[in-house]
């Protein structure tokens, strides 16, 4: 499984490598992109099967990464999970309405984040 | 007003002990003062630039630091640096102050924060800020305060 952590934040983008590893996903391949701009070059070359990304970053934010993914018949099907501290229900609702899969609180539990991750593989993911 | 219970007490803690336990994967205890901090401690400064303005200041003894660095970067840790430490830090601001303003704003309501800035943790005084909540984690302290008119005002409106 090869999954994206987008964050401007280094030390987020371990905290969350490390939740995935508690959360039983250490096999996982993990590629690191520091805006969504980074992410979008990195995952057209390299496909992902889940993106899990940051909201607030310079380059490029969640949101518009979001829009960029989905408007892109090639990369339109891919799970966007985002994990930020500035979500609010209006923005979590938007965000849904663009096609993420889940909008989860910053920092993620690592018992959280398997049971999404465990839920995205039973259904298919 | 330094240590007096706010309104916002109940919130801020819920949001800094599941920020900071998430985190530390430990529990984290209200403290019932705020200690003395060394020239040693660590901290870090965040601006709150609109709807309304007011500052963040987060304030963690080195130790706490270095501790919950580890955690983070475990079996990576020797690449931990002091500029790592103080990554962590400025995350751990931005993102109690995101889930706190999440919390108070009304609920439509978008923000905006500035870049978190290091500052000298020990000249944190706390009569300048309006709230003031000191934690241990494993006997190690942190305080989390908070000034500002225009978003200290926001307590006593409806959401």
């Amino acid at each position: 499984m090869r999954i994206a952590i987008v964050d401007d934040s280094g030390t987020a983008r371990m905290f969350i490598r490390r939740c995935l590893e508690m959360a039983g996903f250490e096999g996982a391949e993990i590629i690191e992109a520091a805006n969504g701009k980074e992410a979008l070059e990195k995952i057209r070359t390299a496909p992902v099967d889940l993106l899990l990304t940051d909201l607030t970053m310079p380059v490029m934010d969640g949101t518009t990464l979001l829009k960029w993914i989905k408007a892109n018949p090639k990369l339109a099907d891919l799970p966007v999970f985002v994990i930020s501290s500035a979500g609010n229900p209006a923005k979590e609702k938007e965000l849904m309405a663009l096609g993420a899969m889940g909008v989860l609180d910053k920092p993620v539990s690592p018992a959280k984040l398997n049971g999404l991750l465990r839920a995205f593989c039973e259904n298919g993911g | 007003m330094t240590g007096e219970k706010s309104a916002w007490s109940a919130i801020l803690e819920q949001v800094i002990s599941e920020i900071m336990e998430n985190t530390a994967f430990t529990e984290v205890i209200p403290a019932d003062r705020t200690p003395q901090y060394t020239p040693e401690t660590r901290g870090v400064s965040l601006l709150v630039h609109d709807p309304v303005q007011g500052e963040f200041k987060l304030v963690m003894e080195n130790s706490l630091l270095k501790h919950l660095t580890s955690i983070v970067y475990g079996s990576v840790s020797s690449v931990v640096t002091e500029q790592t430490e103080a990554d962590l830090l400025d995350e751990l601001l931005n993102t109690i102050a995101g889930r706190f303003l999440s919390a108070i704003l009304p609920v439509d309501k978008s923000f905006s924060l500035g870049i978190p800035e290091n500052s000298n943790g020990s000249l944190l005084l706390t009569d300048s800020y309006a709230i003031s909540r000191s934690f241990i984690i494993e006997g190690m302290y942190f305080t989390l305060a908070i000034r500002g008119e225009s978003l200290l005002a926001l307590e006593n409106r409806p959401r």
